[in-house]
């Protein structure tokens, strides 16, 4: 299955100052950092927006600024936004409030952000995105299936450009629910904490960047899911991944679950001196969950930029807690045809 | 490339399955009822159009929507009479709330919950063994027509020969409290298109239907309910809950496109008449300036009077009943009786008695909270 469009620009926001790049560096885990958005987006029309949509502001405003568009190029713009947790607080907090006494203690301004598209929303009236409004929640895989629908967007000419945003925050509903049951205990390869954070990428259809004149991160290939009860029950594994010739930098959550590991560690065995070199953001920022996807490709971005022009590099997420497992190839902008895209 | 339609279900307050629903609609059956499983003594709004409790006895059951989705899943199957396995197949399912209820149950009283029941791909992949993507959208009252243009999308750049899209949602409590504080008027029932209306009361359910190409469907062998001709979505970028005029035209206008009809070709639509002062104002005024002479020929009805607003599903819940309405060429009135706004002056609104007519091309309306509209055109199935 295979979406379309370029990436032109990448944003992060995870706090403490973190830039893409040093998504691709290793080092110790990090906890949740020093978040503060009024700083870099101002005070106005933001007192009730949640933790989600202020970070999902940031990590947008970066993008934008690193594609070189502003607010006049954004009318038939879509947004894709992948949280699964991004609106779980508020959501439980209104309920907590209304069993102490009644519906009159809840706030007027918080109608919006129980309903839990209020990021993708907040970010299209924002930025004036009169194109199509998606939020994905769909577990593990969400970020890297957010990619995937932008670009049947930009294929099918829905919008000749899609912004797409991975975030999860971290609360004491997320911390909760992310916890691992003692069952999930014995399946885990290391207990890597919640992080938090939001990745933003600008996909154009590949025509609309070359006549404004952006130079491309990647292109966005092929789209790939398989499907429990085991995702990973494949003979020939690398060839199921599609680490064909050509893919040097593979993004999956090995240091976690147990099956990944494995499953990461045999696929290098049988490639041998083939095999992709291998990163696990969450090793260093915690789990990302439904961000996930977006972190990686922004990673990519940043890998690929600096890689040969054949380089290709592979997203993959999910294959544990109920999801299926969901794969996504980058390819360097510029070292293979460009695709039949309808405007 | 022609995408049909060759199955359709929905499960509300009034009933499980098209044809009860179509029927309990044409009765002017409405499933408004005192509040069943909130604490009704914290809320000024007293009613809701819950599906009927038969768990009584415990605070609520989690995995509703869930649990109404595999059903209307699998009935989309068997209508179909599609093979799940050889079949290069996705799921799509919109819905404004997913699980939040079980996340409240679990939060609120210990229920049992795991993450990923959040979304539905988990429980769909146990009980039905779906061998391709399942993605669940959380898209506000537009959900599952955003899901059924993204579908129809999958299906014309063949990346999948068949989509089952679906819609569902329960009622949460946070949702329900949270519209509760901004009703300046308790009410006792939705009222579309009514001057006497006094806003939105909540309602549960599910929808599904089965797409495919018009070859892949005859290829098979099995007739189609009727053909999908396009669905518009967009944003209206304009404000968090409130709709905005000129992005509802604009999306009626960009469904019409992609459908490649006219107004004059419009023969019913299916209205998102939520009941609310300022969605039904805007949405007739949007129908005026859209249609404009066509307007006066057009037959307009709405579900909510008897459904209540059943949030995410409620779009799909509104394309399922347009094919029946027109299979059967009969249109259900929106209300008993009705006061008709003053915007509404001028449009076909249906009350009181069913109405026959020979239709042939339906639009459906929805628009949710952000801004996110969609806008489906349909067209009668020949192969009856």
């Amino acid at each position: 299955m295979v979406g379309a469009g370029v990436v032109t620009g990448i944003g992060i926001e995870m706090g403490g100052g973190i830039t893409p790049p040093e998504l691709l560096s290793g080092g110790p885990v990090s906890v949740p950092g020093q978040f503060d958005p009024l700083q870099k987006l101002g005070g106005k029309g933001l007192r009730y927006k949640d933790r989600a949509t202020l970070l999902s502001l940031c990590a947008v405003q970066a993008a934008l600024q690193d594609a070189y568009l502003t607010q006049a190029d954004l009318s038939q713009t879509a947004v894709v936004v992948s949280s699964n947790l991004g609106n779980v607080a508020s959501v439980c907090r209104a309920v907590t409030t209304i069993h102490a006494g009644s519906v009159e203690q809840l706030s007027p301004m918080g109608l919006p952000n129980v309903s839990s598209n209020n990021i993708a929303s907040t970010l299209g009236i924002r930025w004036g995105c009169q194109g199509p409004n998606l939020t994905v929640c769909n577990g593990a895989t969400s970020g890297v299936d957010a990619l995937y629908l932008a670009g049947v967007m930009v294929r099918i000419g829905r919008a000749p450009r899609v912004i797409v945003v991975g975030v999860e925050p971290h609360d004491e509903v997320t911390r909760a629910l992310l916890a691992p049951s003692t069952m999930e205990k014995t399946m885990l390869h290391a207990d890597i904490p919640p992080g938090e954070g939001a990745a933003c990428l600008i996909i154009e259809a590949e025509a609309v960047a070359a006549q404004r004149g952006a130079t491309p991160y990647a292109r966005l290939g092929r789209y790939h899911c398989a499907t429990p009860p085991n995702p990973f029950a494949t003979s020939a594994v690398g060839a199921h991944l599609h680490l064909d010739a050509g893919v040097h930098l593979w993004l999956t959550p090995d240091q976690r679950w147990q099956a990944i590991s494995a499953m990461t560690h045999q696929v290098r065995t049988s490639l041998g001196r083939a095999a992709p070199t291998i990163l696990d953001v969450e090793a260093r920022f915690g789990e990302l969950y439904g961000a996930l996807g977006v972190f990686q490709a922004v990673a990519a971005c940043a890998w690929l930029v600096q890689a040969t022009a054949d380089a290709a590099a592979v997203l993959m997420a999910g294959g544990t807690r109920n999801d299926g497992l969901a794969m996504l190839r980058m390819e360097r902008a510029g070292s293979h045809q460009v695709p039949d895209t309808r405007l | 490339m022609t995408v049909v339609i060759t199955a359709a279900d929905m499960t509300s307050s009034v009933g499980v399955g098209r044809h009860a629903n179509f029927e309990a609609f044409c009765r002017g059956d409405r499933g408004r009822k005192p509040l069943q499983r909130f604490d009704a003594a914290r809320f000024r709004l007293q009613y809701a159009y819950e599906i009927a409790r038969s768990d009584s006895g415990v605070p609520d059951t989690p995995g509703r929507a869930t649990q109404w989705l595999c059903q209307s899943i699998q009935r989309v199957l068997d209508e179909a009479q599609l093979s799940l396995q050889g079949t290069r197949v996705a799921l799509l399912i919109g819905t404004g709330l997913r699980e939040l209820r079980s996340l409240e149950l679990w939060w609120s009283t210990g229920t049992p919950f795991h993450v990923s029941e959040l979304h539905f791909g988990g429980a769909v992949q146990t009980q039905l063994h779906m061998p391709g993507p399942i993605f669940t959208f959380s898209n506000a009252c537009a959900a599952s027509s955003v899901a059924l243009g993204l579908g129809a999308d999958l299906i014309t750049l063949g990346e999948v020969d068949a989509v089952i899209v679906a819609g569902c949602d329960t009622i949460t409590e946070s949702m329900y409290g949270s519209l509760d504080r901004v009703t300046l008027d308790p009410l006792e029932e939705v009222r579309p298109f009514d001057a006497r209306r006094k806003g939105v009361l909540m309602g549960e359910g599910a929808a599904a239907v089965i797409l495919e190409s018009a070859e892949h469907a005859a290829a098979r062998g099995v007739p189609s309910l009727g053909v999908l001709r396009g669905v518009g979505i967009t944003c209206d970028a304009h404000h968090e809950t409130a709709p905005h005029l000129e992005g509802i035209v604009r999306t009626m206008q960009e469904a019409q496109a992609r459908a490649a009809v006219t107004p004059a070709m419009i023969d019913v639509v299916l209205v998102h008449g939520t009941g609310t002062a300022l969605n039904d104002a805007v949405e007739a005024r949007a129908l005026h300036a859209h249609f404009k002479a066509e307007a006066a020929r057009l037959l307009v009805t709405g579900v909510k009077g008897m459904t209540g607003h059943t949030s995410g599903a409620a779009g799909l819940m509104g394309v399922v009943t347009a094919l029946e309405m027109m299979r059967q060429g009969r249109v259900p009135p929106i209300a008993d009786d009705l006061d008709p706004i003053p915007e509404a002056v001028g449009l076909g609104l249906v009350v009181g008695q069913t109405r026959q007519a020979e239709l042939t091309i339906a639009q459906i309306n929805a628009f949710g909270f952000g801004g996110i509209n969609a806008v489906v055109i349909v067209e009668r199935g020949t192969s009856w």
